[in-house]
């Protein structure tokens, strides 16, 4: 396996995000903002990391019949301490993610990876899936959380780029427009899906 | 009297105003997995409630009686995401004694309640929010129920949605995305309920 | 039976090396956790009671004012520069934080909404200079009034507004009964 191969994987090919369609509770909750989207992905990208690296080196320790249990236990410690770390030295982002941080924990990504990756490759190659599937996830959100930024405050990352005319589209930042934007990104890629596999059937 | 009327407002102001789904993104996994039929809906909707109220109880009675006298509160995600998985545990083995039909019909996704952001998303708001015992269950309990009216709610209109006539690119995901943003447009009326 | 006991023994290892790592964590994130956590507080005070460069608490008698949560005495160069308020009211999304600054004059230096679950564009814009700065220079002699008194509410927002103003009058209560006679030492 390459390592090329791997990150591909994570950040195109299973996107956790668009493809997989797992994690979805922060991927519609914090992203009213792209600078939301890109902390919280970068977040779980370091859980998702560190997790798969400790639950790779330790998968001949850990028995089977407990697994589930020695996995979560591994990635609760993981949190709390990017949870500390980030009300130490960046506050803002801290109160502004809230809750969902103590909730990274149960993000179905990271048990999913650690279950049908980590338990079974070599901790170099688990490491590796992790950072490309946490920067799957950061860019999808960060993707989402640009966009409803945009529509529902006329802004990107705090610069305003619409100016003073645009009058800002609030159910966007709303939750309404969470649902309303991703379900409209995937209807976007599954169309560009169709598309490709028609020229590739036509080819054949 | 104030003290009564104090656990209504978090009864209503969790089941409508703030519901889990439409407002909080608590519980998206289940509420888009387990939602095809009304029927498990209903299951997914008491599972769920029931595994709430207990963790509540028991996170409550951790947090208080071991994690702030051994001055660990900074152990607080940790020990709650055990109880609960503990607990669902429990709750599975229980369901799988008794309804034999109601365990097949949620299959896989109990287990998956133990990743359900809800449970512990409602224990850990619930200290946040320094509620007492009482105010503590009426939240999980009213969260629990709102959750449940969102999911039966939605589970209602897939029904409905796999008779319509939807264009190919918005089968599946995308139009329950959409379908469950309308809904949270409805539920955003119920802002401003409480004053 | 050994079976299971090494099961609990491999499980205990694991939750005592995580209990470790985590103990460590909180040692050494503790102090800045809690140098931010004032830093901050420090900096919404100075922010609505400018020139202030040290601030301390001030008791507040149990059970008279259930909206006020915290006051503070301001002093500059070791004199009184004033006080900051902090109060809550009901917004329309849920509880509404707001810190009040009144100078030693008993005008109103500065208001400031710390928390709030207002609506994002509507009632969330309480949040801008706009609505707030109205308050800046207003007497603390009487209660403030939406309207009238020169506070136009934010459109489409009335209850944020209202939510708003109605914190900010808690804090003039507080420091007419408590403060303004020199009390508060």
């Amino acid at each position: 396996m390459k390592v090329k191969d791997i990150l591909f994987n994570g950040i195109i090919k299973e996107n956790p995000t668009f493809r997989l369609v797992l994690g979805m509770c922060p991927t519609l909750a914090v992203t009213t903002a792209a600078v939301n989207g890109v902390a919280m992905g970068l977040a779980v990208t370091f859980v998702l990391a560190a997790s798969n690296l400790v639950i790779s080196l330790l998968r001949k320790f850990i028995p089977d019949k407990v697994r589930i249990p020695a996995f979560v236990t591994i990635i609760a410690a993981f949190v709390t301490i990017v949870g500390m770390l980030m009300e130490a030295f960046v506050p803002d982002l801290f109160k502004a993610l809230g809750l969902f941080i103590p909730l990274i924990v149960v993000n179905c990504i990271i048990l999913a990876r650690a279950e049908a990756f980590a338990s079974k490759n070599s901790a170099f190659h688990s490491l590796i899936d992790g950072i490309g599937m946490g920067l799957g996830f950061t860019i999808a959100l960060t993707v989402l959380g640009t966009i409803r930024e945009l529509l529902g405050a006329g802004s990107v990352f705090g610069i305003s780029l619409l100016g003073q005319a645009y009058e800002p589209a609030i159910i966007m930042i709303l939750p309404p427009g969470a649902f309303i934007t991703l379900g409209t990104l995937l209807a976007l890629l599954n169309k560009l899906d169709q598309k490709r596999q028609q020229k590739h059937g036509e080819k054949a | 009297m104030e003290y009564v009327s104090k656990i209504f407002l978090i009864l209503l102001s969790s089941i409508l105003v703030n519901n889990f789904i439409m407002s909080r993104f608590l519980g998206i996994c289940p509420f888009l997995g387990v939602s095809k039929r009304v029927s498990t809906a209903v299951g997914m909707g008491a599972a769920v409630t029931f595994v709430i109220a207990m963790a509540s109880l028991i996170t409550y009675l951790a947090h208080y009686f071991i994690l702030v006298p051994l001055k660990i509160e900074y152990m607080q995600t940790l020990a709650f995401i055990l109880i609960i998985a503990a607990l669902v545990q429990f709750v599975e083995m229980v369901i799988q004694k008794t309804s034999p039909s109601l365990y097949q019909a949620l299959g896989v996704y109990l287990p998956l309640i133990t990743t359900n952001c809800a449970v512990l998303g409602v224990a850990i708001l619930n200290i946040e929010e320094k509620y007492d015992l009482l105010q503590t269950l009426v939240n999980g309990i009213g969260g629990a129920l709102g959750f449940t009216l969102a999911i039966v709610l939605f589970a209602g209109i897939r029904e409905r949605l796999e008779s319509a006539d939807i264009p190919e690119p918005f089968k599946g995901f995308p139009i329950a995305m959409i379908t469950a943003g309308l809904m949270s447009v409805a539920f955003l009326g119920f802002q401003g309920l409480i004053k | 039976m050994p079976e299971t006991l090494k099961l609990g023994l491999k499980l205990l290892i694991i939750t005592v090396v995580a209990t470790f790592a985590l103990a460590l964590t909180q040692m050494v994130t503790e102090e800045p956790i809690r140098v931010q956590a004032e830093k901050a507080a420090n900096e919404a005070r100075s922010e609505v009671l400018e020139g202030a460069d040290e601030f301390t608490p001030v008791d507040i008698p149990d059970g008279t004012y259930p909206n006020v949560l915290e006051v503070h005495k301001g002093l500059m160069n070791g004199e009184t520069r004033g006080y900051t308020i902090k109060t809550s009211s009901k917004g329309y999304g849920g509880d509404l934080i707001v810190i009040v600054g009144i100078d030693a004059n008993g005008t109103i230096s500065g208001v400031r909404i710390t928390q709030h679950s207002e609506t994002p564009g509507l009632g969330a814009k309480a949040q801008e200079p706009a609505f707030y700065e109205q308050f800046s220079g207003k007497s603390a002699g009487s209660e403030l009034r939406l309207g009238d008194a020169g506070i136009a509410a934010i459109s489409g927002a009335t209850i944020s507004s209202r939510a708003v103003t109605a914190a900010v009058n808690y804090a003039i209560e507080f420091y007419n009964a408590e403060l303004a006679a020199g009390g508060g030492n």
